[in-house]
């Protein structure tokens, strides 16, 4: 009996989260361009390359377990907690990491760079 | 037998009994912490208070030990009813909920470990979210049910405090059909607790040191997800086993019994795991024979001082969002760029030291005094927010090398046939070129180390990075 009223509890919390769960939106962050350095800049959410003239923005969540990477090691992102390679077009090189940084959508606008992404 | 004895003379109650008594201390010093503590900047107000609240801090101590007892008690509990084959004593649904108490425990623990709110906490929320989201069709659900959004800790504090401890209080009622535990019981608890409080201190991340580890419960779990690609399959592992633990009162005795011995060698492989992952990973997981002597250092919080002096009393100031006792004392410190002003960057960013005391002696352990040379760098200047990659590649910079300088030098004495030679200032010789170089140039280069404090002129070469870039 008391099994049963917990399952009805966690449904009755499912449903609520589900809810809850649609409030999720688009977001944008914009980056001051000329405050950037030559190579990795690292932000809460993103990564930002600039490789001469070319800019190449990550996710600096790592696609193993979802930590921020926060560091390089050579010309290489690594990921602190299990050791995660990933080189400048983040494709992991060494470390468990399964796949690609993820790239998000942004755009230049004169000095700024607008990425958008969603938040959850 | 004799070792079975003479660990039964420090054992002043059932295995079941200490946990409890556990349990009760950790939800009472819980009940205290939570006057100070502040959900909507953990961090900041566990800061805050191991500086200025010796009190509070000496609870958050008493709450981080007894539920490290409380867990480490509940296992040997759990192993002690296997190995004296009562657990078919319990009834078959409070056995399923007592199976299911494990995975609260460790809950309630890891969202413990969370509210901290320090870099290895969010770290490991965002570990922990991303495991459960590869739970098949409810992963998302069992996420955001469980730690609610990255960086609110409100549900995840509800369910610390109330969800995971009010369920963990049912079950040890429904099968040990008592809450309070003895009065000797508990005095011995507290008596020892008190003991850890006071010399051991529950861990807080600098945000500044580059190792990254979990609670040291998970840390056994953190090597084995190193070695996975494919993470979640590692919640099949956690599933088997406490499958095989509800079931294991219902199996016939010798299948029980190998049950039971597989469960234990699988808790000493995750030991050995364990003492790997704890003693001997380091920065960036890496394999680090020597991290052992370092491993201890995330209790190496300030010592609990209660003597309150008129420093305790002012606001403590906050740089890049961590509390920098260290200004307390070392107010209006000049002569930096913009950059490296002390508004912008603290004291512990560069000089490390430990920014959560007020302590002379304790605040200056293990500092960096010139946290330029080169030796230093990659802790100090090179740490993740400020110049990760610069330290690597200036180790190879020619203002480190001197490479032409010491190459064309050597040419010209007739020591050296090959202008493209690489050579390194700091291998220089005795011959007659190299002595030329020492009396000259060698002292100028970036990987000289700086000895000497104070203002940096033309006159004082070397210091690494403090060479050009401090003021």
């Amino acid at each position: 009996m008391i099994n049963l009223v917990l399952l009805g509890f966690i449904f009755a919390v499912a449903k609520l989260a589900r809810l809850h769960e649609q409030f999720t939106s688009t977001k944008t962050f914009t980056i001051d361009r000329n405050s950037l350095n030559e190579g990795f800049n690292f932000f809460e959410r993103f990564i930002v390359l600039v490789d001469s003239e070319n800019i190449k923005i990550f996710s600096s969540k790592c696609t193993h377990l979802g930590c921020r990477i926060t560091k390089t090691e050579g010309q290489e992102l690594v990921c602190p907690c299990h050791g995660s390679h990933y080189n400048k077009n983040g494709e992991p090189v060494r470390g468990p990491a399964p796949r690609q940084l993820e790239t998000p959508a942004f755009e230049i606008s004169g000095d700024k760079i607008i990425i958008t992404f969603v938040a959850g | 037998m004799k070792l079975k004895k003479f660990f039964s003379g420090f054992i002043y109650d059932t295995y079941g009994a200490i946990a409890s008594a556990n349990l009760l201390i950790c939800t009472l010093s819980g009940v205290a912490l939570a006057i100070p503590f502040d959900v909507s900047d953990p961090y900041d107000s566990i800061s805050r208070f191991i500086i200025q609240n010796p009190l509070a801090g000496f609870f958050r101590n008493f709450h981080y030990w007894s539920g490290q007892l409380f867990l480490i008690f509940t296992i040997i509990h759990l192993i002690d009813h296997f190995y004296r084959k009562t657990e078919s004593r319990v009834k078959p649904d409070v056995w399923l909920r007592v199976t299911l108490s494990l995975a609260f425990t460790f809950f309630v623990m890891l969202s413990g470990f969370i509210l901290k709110g320090d870099a290895d906490a969010m770290q490991a929320w965002r570990i922990f979210g991303t495991l459960l989201n590869d739970v098949p069709l409810i992963g998302d659900f069992l996420a955001f049910v469980l730690l609610g959004r990255e960086g609110n800790f409100e549900l995840l504090y509800v369910h610390h405090i109330a969800t995971a401890t009010i369920f963990l209080f049912i079950v040890v009622y429904e099968h040990a059909k008592y809450i309070w535990t003895k009065a000797r019981t508990t005095f011995i608890t507290v008596v020892i607790i008190s003991i850890l409080s006071y010399f051991f201190h529950a861990p807080l991340h600098d945000n500044i040191d580059p190792v990254i580890k979990g609670p040291w419960y998970f840390v056994g779990l953190q090597e084995i997800l190193h070695w996975m690609p494919q993470p979640g399959w590692s919640l099949l592992i956690v599933l088997v086993v406490l499958l095989i633990v509800y079931f294991i009162p219902r199996m016939k005795t010798s299948v029980a019994l190998s049950m039971k011995q597989f469960l234990v060698v699988l808790l000493v492989v995750y030991g050995g795991l364990t003492i790997v992952g704890y003693f001997f990973r380091g920065e960036n997981w890496k394999w680090e024979p020597f991290y052992f002597t370092e491993a201890h250092n995330s209790f190496k919080v300030s010592r609990l001082l209660f003597r309150v002096t008129d420093n305790h009393m002012q606001e403590i100031p906050q740089v890049r969002g961590r509390r920098e006792a260290c200004l307390v004392c070392h107010e209006n410190m000049q002569g930096f760029t913009d950059s490296h002003s002390v508004e912008g960057l603290g004291c512990t960013s560069c000089h490390l030291g430990n920014p959560f005391t007020l302590d002379k002696s304790q605040a200056h352990e293990k500092m960096i005094l010139i946290p330029g040379n080169l030796a230093n760098a990659s802790k100090t200047c090179g740490t993740a927010d400020c110049h990760p990659d610069i330290t690597q590649r200036i180790q190879n910079n020619i203002m480190t090398t001197n490479s032409g300088m010491v190459t064309v030098d050597r040419y010209v004495f007739n020591e050296e046939n090959n202008l493209d030679e690489l050579a390194h200032i700091q291998n220089i010789g005795h011959s007659a070129a190299d002595e030329h170089l020492r009396n000259l140039c060698a002292h100028c280069h970036l990987g000289n180390p700086k000895r000497e404090f104070g203002a940096i002129n033309e006159m004082s070469r070397g210091g690494g990075c403090n060479d050009c870039n401090l003021n």
